[in-house]
């Protein structure tokens, strides 16, 4: 199992504001530090015209990323393909794949802020249209790794029988993600088995490596708080089909629920349970400290990487 | 006259990193890259990568790209290039004009973009705006097309240069700067440094 790092969503928050040129800065720094100690990738994620600056052009970020790495590989977790136009799309990806020796990762999803839509003069009614057609376009034009975000089977379907991985975000049980999987795997055997090789499965995970109960606490504290983050995303939302405002406490008891928070050992117990290639660890909260989010990264790729090489 | 370097089209990296660093080496006022749809602010960003102190041009293609989508790219790259971007978006004037309001951080069509870039100012030009000449290596006919640009009131040349790059630093960006370039000076400077400093990079 390969260990990745995320989500650098490059971000100045209210509840830590920062100048954006040096979260920027602080992104590469973190890119130099992943690939030091290890850890296979680097997962960036976008949102458009949101308060905080939520990234909302992922591959310029992911090249700066592979122009100051040598091994790292830089994905994205997810890129919202319906709000770009697939043909550039795809000549960046071949061309960052190209340029970093086989190191990008293009992972995709639908969206679902309307705002983000109209920004591009496009109706989120179109998005699974949309969404298709790039795939499409993409899998008869691009050599380099893709993978599709899924929340639904039948994303893990579009995913499948396009050859394509499957990415699945944090906040599902064991339960949902092995039906996502077996759906991926079945829709891929239907289609033909394309590109010969079973596509892979990466799963992004809540987690955090920590020891005393006073560290696990804070930990979990900071995962909740992540929340927030989306609580905000939602209310710029009103047809997402998901009161984020009335529900914040139990959807924070749920992301807590999903979050795997202990000591290396307890998370590589955890994560083997799953039958998946790449777990992207989900550190890049905003509201813990710069050395905390640094102690974790060195402490997944020393400790937690080794123990889950083998399986 | 500030004189700066095309490289749109070179399609090896490598060469593109080194050429830009020198570039900035020499003095040069900024580097443009950008040549096919889609790529262009990766190019920028390896150029950014590759410098520190060249403003870093960048020609996007306004036909495939939503106005927000280039206002969004090139507001990352003006982080990442700590605040050196420059933009020239190759549309109509009323696209160019809307990202050029998106990055000058106005609310258009209740848009905010985000996040805005660093520069207060950014700078977003039509690529009608861009003056570009090709140059060769006979500094005598390059000395008549600086002087006539200069001249004329260009504030800018964007040179496409195919040799050495200290010959175009020491005599064509410097009489681009201003009105009485003292020629000898330049001259002066080969006889004492004959050498390209190159191998000092």
């Amino acid at each position: 199992m390969k260990i990745g790092v995320g989500l650098w969503c490059l971000q100045s928050t209210a509840t830590r504001p920062r100048h954006f040129s040096d979260v920027y800065d602080e992104m590469i720094a973190f890119g130099d530090l992943a690939e030091r100690v290890g850890i296979h990738s680097f997962w960036l994620s976008e949102h458009h015209g949101y308060h905080d600056g939520y990234c909302p052009a992922l591959l310029p970020p992911a090249a700066a990323v592979l122009e100051a790495t040598d091994r790292l590989e830089v994905g994205t977790g997810v890129l919202l393909l319906p709000l770009h136009d697939p043909e550039r799309i795809a000549a960046a990806t071949t061309a960052l794949h190209e340029r970093s020796g086989g190191r990008f990762h293009l992972g995709m999803g639908m969206g679902y802020r309307p705002a983000e839509f109209g920004s591009k003069g496009l109706d989120m009614a179109d998005r699974v249209r949309l969404m298709n057609a790039g795939l499409d376009h993409l899998v008869g034009s691009v050599d380099a790794p893709m993978w599709v975000g899924v929340t639904s089977e039948p994303a893990a379907r579009r995913a499948g029988r396009r050859g394509m991985g499957l990415f699945i975000s944090g906040a599902f049980s064991k339960t949902v993600v092995d039906t996502l999987v077996a759906a991926h795997r079945s829709a891929w055997e239907e289609a033909g088995r394309p590109g010969g090789q079973k596509p892979p499965v990466g799963l992004l995970r809540n987690l955090w490596i920590a020891d005393s109960a006073a560290e696990r606490r804070r930990a979990l504290d900071w995962v909740r708080s992540s929340y927030l983050v989306y609580a905000g995303l939602g209310w710029g939302a009103d047809d997402t089909g998901v009161d984020f405002v009335a529900q914040i406490e139990e959807s924070m008891d749920e992301v807590e629920a999903s979050a795997t928070v202990g000591s290396a050992t307890e998370i590589a117990a955890h994560l083997n349970e799953y039958d998946a290639d790449l777990v992207v660890c989900r550190i890049g909260y905003d509201q813990p400290p710069t050395e905390a989010l640094w102690e974790v990264v060195q402490r997944i790729g020393t400790e937690l990487v080794p123990l889950v090489a083998a399986s | 006259m500030r004189v700066g370097l095309d490289l749109r089209g070179l399609a090896d990296v490598g060469q593109m990193r080194t050429l830009a660093a020198e570039a900035e080496q020499l003095g040069l006022w900024a580097v443009l890259v950008g040549a096919t749809p889609g790529t262009e602010v990766l190019d920028a960003v390896t150029v950014a990568r590759a410098t520190s102190a060249v403003a870093v041009a960048v020609f996007v293609d306004g036909h495939t790209a939503h106005p927000t989508t280039i206002a969004e790219e090139i507001a990352v790259l003006d982080h990442l290039s700590r605040r050196r971007a420059l933009a020239v978006v190759d549309a109509d004037e009323p696209t160019v004009d809307h990202v050029r309001r998106l990055l000058h951080a106005e609310i258009v069509d209740g848009f905010a973009l985000a996040p805005p870039p660093a520069q207060t100012a950014m700078p977003v030009w039509s690529a009608s705006e861009v003056a570009v000449a090709e140059l060769g290596d006979d500094l005598v006919a390059g000395r008549s097309i600086i002087d006539a640009r200069r001249d004329a009131g260009c504030t800018h040349l964007f040179v496409r240069w195919s040799g050495e790059l200290l010959p175009l630093a020491r005599h064509l960006a410097t009489r681009a700067a201003g009105p009485d370039f003292p020629q000898i000076v330049a001259d002066m400077a080969d006889v004492v440094d004959p050498s390209p400093p190159t191998g000092e990079i």
